[in-house]
């Protein structure tokens, strides 16, 4: 900026003037402020109406519900908000997860108590041996706009579309092994059945218990097929969004806003507000502004904002425990030789070893490094402050929601806080005096991810550990998860899993596109192995035997698991809301206008 | 006068393309944007089809070249993210871009035009002196840190205004007036020292000992004058005020290119990034072309020489 | 009669002294100069002034009010910031930040500008054209933007012994600014060396150099301050707008700009993480404009042309 100076005398009257001016503004800033200054602790934040109990969700997949006019606008902010992409192919995050909840309709959905429900899908069987499934789609859905009805045909398309050619879904190897097995597939005996034949893929899959998951469930809009081959790909991906879901597209302005529509007499549930509008707001600020003023009705928020929102009045919130769990990823531990691998493991750094073998010494002092940053963290101040108690402590990573399956290494599995203890193991592995390290805050769509490094750097401190920390878009810090290049730490954080394998089968194996850090030969073979079984019984048997090894050996820092809130404001009441996959607000079409 | 423009012409091609190769490296050593486009749970080969599809796998060199071939025909090819061509982005935007630049460049004048003239008419009163307190705090305050005042005091505790975004004619005020404060403190001054320098003329001196009205005399005659330095200012504002768009348009979530410059930085989207970065090249150096121009043609050693 | 015309004039000198006292009083930026020692001082002494660590914080304290608020405390006079940390040891240690970073940029640029500036003022002809052609096409460059992408790609990487992120701030800091100085140094040039006592000092064989450094580079000198003083606070708004789009100095250290952006996320319950070091910058940035004004005056006042570039 052009820099053009005011050359005039200057007298002390306007300084004086100036300062005077100044605390003025801090004492009116104050004045009016004193009544959102927040207290010192937090306390744990009282939910007005925490849904975490199982409840179905209340619209029965066949019945309709009566019809009544739907009116006003509700609106939405998101922090991100995400360039158009309606086409199940390049959906990635968050479009995937603000489609679903909209405009379109997956086979099937979770409640708020995470259990499949019919949706498109309205009721199944499965053949006696177990390969052979019956879907029998819900009939008279019509498609936005006029056109048409939704048939077998577009789940077919749909699901096509999700393996085809240029599609980026993390999914593409599951649904290919499900849905388009070798010697098996997928049939349409009449517009509204599916017949899907498991048999070749070999092993059982307990449809019940995947479809719960990610694989099918979310992340799959069904499209009409008709309409992108009568547009062209290239517009019904960017211009003209049509599904089945309750709320039809009206105009999208990539990073601004999305207006939506309710949908007269929809088949499932008509919304009980005629308009909807999400909106993107960067800023958390803006975001707080704008739903003080009553401009917006719901938003992402981040927990720190709780005690200035809290004292909204009429302000309500919704709960959802299990929302997303993070940890701390320790990068250059590349046990795994490989001649792709362009960087070889230094062993010079505290935290690795430059012997693979876990019973050399060289393996026991990067571990009790590792070890030493893992029990020099107090947890559970962290969740109480950072979070504001919403969330809980984790020590082993992957497991949210999973925690009955570890049965009694949920007592064992923990990372007791000692810094005394740290201090010494430390010394015992050659580092009396410490060591530098490199952070990198990364920023990922979970509460406190950023936070959670820098105090953890501070805690640190007192074991002599110095971070040098820096800022990290995850577009500059991706590219090295996928040519584990970076020495140091990262903050990262993770969705809720339909089993850990399914991050440990994609992060910390040498097949693996990207990768949190950590390639071992234990790791390869028993991911392999758990990967192979289908039984349900045996893959949690292996995965807790590497949940073991991944905390005995330090080889990652497990953090907390954190419950999403989401503020419900004084037109709005609270609703029923799916659980578990919470990067955006679902149901919409539920919210009811507060009486 | 040619040799001088033609001059400056081919100054300006060499910089764009300085700052394009500068934009094109950095972008690309800092790593692939398809790395963000997949997630945790994508295969190999996805990725590797996806580097292709994009045009990433091949040499620098070749990209770059490709990027400059498409560029002079006005093709800055297609955001990664969100698959659109840049051209459509960067234009749906730039209307934006230009409606805040022009109302900050408005009240910039507005506020600082009358108080320049304040100043000149009644020196050191104590008026005089708030007025260049507020001139001095636009130049000196951090305009994000203004901003976000702004909107706190503004849009949340009295409601004037809305907080964000360009859905209504209001939403505008903020913005405008945080881009625009800096340069208040520019045309205060201008409009303060073109005026005293007409006051003390022996044209005004004249006016006054026939016994014209004081008013008049302001108005009529030195005003007129001292609106021409701040006009000619307009022409390196133009191009500050483009650049100052980002941070205004980020706390505002205004919009325009500043803020679509912001997420091609933050998703190191390439193909957007260049497209943005030599769009608000070519605004500046014009601006800085159009000054050029004016003072060449005011300065007759340069036009004749 | 007479005894009045005598008192009064006797009155009339005592009080032209004592009003011109005033007047030259009220013309001195005293005030500024007095904030902007404050400002050096807390920079050079923060480690014996600051009343608490900067680096670390109790989380239990966390975004506790400034002590003219309900429920704040003497302890922590500005408050504490989201991490429990002292606001006003901050703010003191972020005065070094800011102080050395300016420094840094200007000593650097100043360095080369000047340099340049004499080079191109003195030779003349080619290489006054390439030096001035790059002056050009670094003003023609949006230097946010380019900073912006610069740190955010190649940031977390550059080598420490060549000062980390910070360190490539200074640079492209300093690549930017020394154009400043190169234009007037070589104005300055341009009039100076058409001089008797150059041609003289030309005259007796003294060697190129050994002309610039005592006879030209004397008469800049009083134009280098000025622009130092006026750019520093420059360096201070852009470094701290680099903060704030997540390009700064990076974190734990405290300095002005990011300590503005991290406290952004909570202007709605913690508005004094962002305001205090905001307030900071402001004083900071008018005091350097006044007292570069006022030295401006006192050394150069042709130079109040000039500043309209």
């Amino acid at each position: 900026m052009k820099f053009i100076n005011i050359a005039f005398y200057i007298n002390r009257n306007l300084v004086v003037a100036m300062i005077a001016v100044l605390v003025l503004f801090m004492i009116v800033a104050c004045g009016t402020a004193t009544d959102t200054s927040s207290s010192v602790v937090k306390e744990k934040p009282v939910a007005a109406e925490a849904k975490s109990a199982p409840t179905a969700v209340p619209a029965d997949a066949t019945a309709k519900e009566e019809v009544q006019a739907s009116s006003g606008e509700l609106n939405i902010a998101y922090s991100q908000l995400g360039p158009p992409k309606f086409i199940p192919k390049v959906q990635g995050s968050p479009q995937q997860s603000i489609n679903i909840g909209t405009v379109w309709e997956s086979m099937w959905h979770t409640d708020s108590g995470g259990n499949t429900i019919p949706r498109l899908v309205q009721s199944w069987d499965v053949s006696d041996d177990g390969f052979v499934w019956t879907l029998n789609l819900q009939e008279d859905v019509p498609f936005h706009y006029g056109k048409g009805e939704m048939t077998a045909e577009d789940v077919i398309w749909s699901l096509d579309n999700i393996v085809s050619e240029g599609s980026v879904s993390g999914r593409l190897k599951q649904r290919q092994t499900i849905f388009y097995a070798e010697g098996g597939g997928m049939s349409s005996p009449d517009p509204h059945t599916i017949v899907i034949d498991t048999t070749a893929s070999g092993p059982r899959f307990d449809l019940t218990w995947y479809s719960t998951s990610a694989l099918l469930t979310g992340a799959l809009p069904i499209m009409s097929k008709s309409h992108v081959e009568d547009l062209g790909e290239e517009r019904a991906t960017i211009e003209d969004p049509i599904g089945t879901g309750p709320w039809q597209s009206v105009e999208h302005k990539s990073s601004e806003i999305w207006k939506l529509e309710a949908v007269k007499d929809h088949w499932r549930k008509t919304p009980n507000f005629a308009e909807l509008n999400i909106w993107e707001m960067a800023e958390e600020s803006t975001r707080i502004a704008n739903f003080q003023s009553g401009n917006i009705d719901s938003m992402h928020m981040s927990l720190e904002s709780l005690p200035v929102v809290e004292k909204i009045e009429g302000v309500k919130f919704i709960s959802l425990p299990g929302g997303g769990q993070t940890h701390i990823n320790i990068h250059g531990q590349m046990y795994v030789d490989r001649d792709d691998l362009g960087t070889p493991r230094n062993g010079e750094l505290p935290w690795i070893s430059s012997d693979p073998d876990t019973n050399s010494t060289e393996w026991d002092n990067a571990r009790k490094v590792r070890q030493a940053l893992n029990i020099s963290l107090d947890r559970d101040l962290i969740v109480e402050t950072i979070l504001g108690g919403a969330g809980k402590t984790n020590h082993t990573f992957g497991w949210m929601n999973h925690e009955d399956k570890l049965g009694s290494l949920n007592e064992t599995l923990v990372y007791k806080y000692d810094p005394e203890a740290a201090r010494t193991l430390l010394a015992e592995a050659g580092y009396p005096d410490g060591f530098e390290i490199s952070m990198a805050l990364t920023t990922r769509p979970f509460p406190g991810t950023v936070q959670m490094g820098e105090v953890a750097c501070t805690m640190w401190e007192d074991i002599n550990v110095r971070c040098t920390q820096t800022h990290s878009p995850m577009s500059a810090f991706r590219p090295n998860f996928v040519d584990r290049s970076w020495e140091g730490l990262n903050t990262h954080g993770v969705g809720p899993l339909p089993e850990p394998l399914v991050t440990y089968s994609s992060a910390m194996v040498s097949a693996g596109v990207i990768n949190y850090g950590i390639e071992h030969p234990f790791l390869e073979d028993k991911i392999d192995k758990a990967m192979s079984t289908f039984d349900t019984e045996e893959r949690f048997a292996v995965q807790q035997e590497v949940a073991q090894w991944v905390f005995d050996n330090a080889v990652i820092i497990p953090m907390y698991k954190v419950d999403w809130v989401f503020p419900v404001g004084p037109r709005i009441d609270t609703w029923d809301m799916a659980c578990c996959d919470a990067r955006a607000l679902f149901d919409l079409e539920y919210v009811p206008h507060r009486r | 006068m040619q040799r001088f423009l033609l001059r400056r012409l081919a100054l300006t091609v060499v910089t764009l393309l300085l700052v394009s190769l500068l934009i094109f490296l950095m972008a690309r050593i800092s790593g692939d944007p398809s790395t963000l486009l997949i997630d945790d749970y994508a295969s190999a080969k996805t990725l590797e089809d996806l580097r292709i599809s994009l045009g990433l796998d091949k040499s620098y060199t070749e990209q770059y070249w490709i990027f400059l071939k498409n560029a002079v025909r006005g093709d800055f090819g297609q955001s990664i993210v969100q698959k659109r061509s840049v051209g459509s982005l960067i234009t749906e935007r730039l209307v934006a871009t230009f409606q805040l630049g022009l109302a900050a460049f408005l009240f910039s004048i507005f506020v600082g035009v009358p108080l320049g003239v304040f100043s000149a008419i009644k020196r050191d009163s104590l008026m005089d002196q708030l007025g260049k307190l507020v001139a001095l705090i636009g130049q000196s305050a951090p305009p994000f840190w203004i901003g976000i005042m702004l909107m706190f005091f503004f849009a949340v505790r009295l409601g004037w205004v809305p907080p964000s975004g360009r859905q209504e004619a209001t939403s505008i005020i903020l913005p405008a007036v945080t881009l625009g404060w800096f340069f208040v403190a520019a045309n205060l001054r201008l409009v303060r020292s073109a005026m005293l320098d007409v006051l003390d003329s022996e044209y005004i001196k004249l006016a006054r000992a026939k016994g014209v009205p004081r008013p008049k005399i302001i108005w009529k005659h030195a005003f007129r004058n001292a609106l021409i330095p701040p006009l000619t200012f307009a022409g390196i504002t133009l191009g500050s005020l483009i650049t100052g768009s980002l941070v205004a348009e980020t706390v505002f979530a205004w919009p325009g290119l500043g803020q679509l410059a912001y997420l091609a930085v933050r998703d190191s989207d390439y193909p957007l990034l260049q497209g943005v970065v030599i769009t608000f090249a070519v605004f500046y150096l014009a601006s800085n072309l159009l000054v050029d121009v004016l003072y060449a043609y005011v300065d007759p050693r340069i036009r004749f020489g | 009669m007479l005894d009045n015309v005598v008192d009064s004039d006797a009155l009339k000198a005592s009080s032209v002294t004592i009003r011109t006292i005033f007047r030259r009083l009220r013309r001195t930026p005293v005030i500024p100069v007095f904030l902007l020692s404050l400002v050096v001082f807390a920079g050079v002494f923060a480690p014996w002034v600051a009343p608490d660590n900067p680096r670390k914080g109790d989380l239990r304290a966390r975004m506790a009010p400034p002590v003219w608020v309900e429920s704040g405390t003497v302890e922590h006079m500005l408050g504490t910031d989201h991490l429990g940390r002292d606001v006003l040891t901050r703010v003191i240690y972020g005065a070094k930040i800011s102080l050395i970073v300016a420094a840094v940029t200007l000593s650097i640029g100043g360095t080369v500008g000047v340099v340049l500036g004499l080079m191109a003022g003195w030779y003349g002809g080619w290489i006054d054209e390439i030096i001035m052609r790059l002056v050009d096409i670094a003003l023609a460059v949006p230097l946010v933007l380019v900073a912006l992408v610069m740190v955010v790609s190649i940031g977390k990487d550059f080598p420490d012994w060549l000062g980390g992120q910070t360190g490539l701030i200074v640079l492209v800091l300093a690549s930017w600014i020394w154009v400043r100085f190169a234009r007037i140094v070589r104005g300055e040039v341009l009039q100076i060396k058409n001089m008797d006592y150059v041609a003289l000092a030309k005259v007796a064989g003294a060697s190129t150099p050994r002309i610039l450094a005592f006879h030209i580079f004397p008469g800049v000198i009083n134009t280098l301050i000025v622009v130092a003083t006026l750019q520093v606070g420059w360096v201070i708004l852009v470094e701290s707008t680099l903060s704030f789009l997540g390009a700064g100095v990076p974190p734990p250290t405290p300095a002005w700009g990011s300590m503005v952006a991290d406290g952004r996320d909570y202007l709605a319950g913690a508005w004094w993480i962002s305001t205090m070091p905001g307030v900071a910058i402001l004083l900071t940035v008018i005091s350097l404009n006044l007292f570069g004004d006022w030295l401006r005056d006192k050394l150069d006042p042709r130079l109040r042309q000039l500043a309209a570039d």
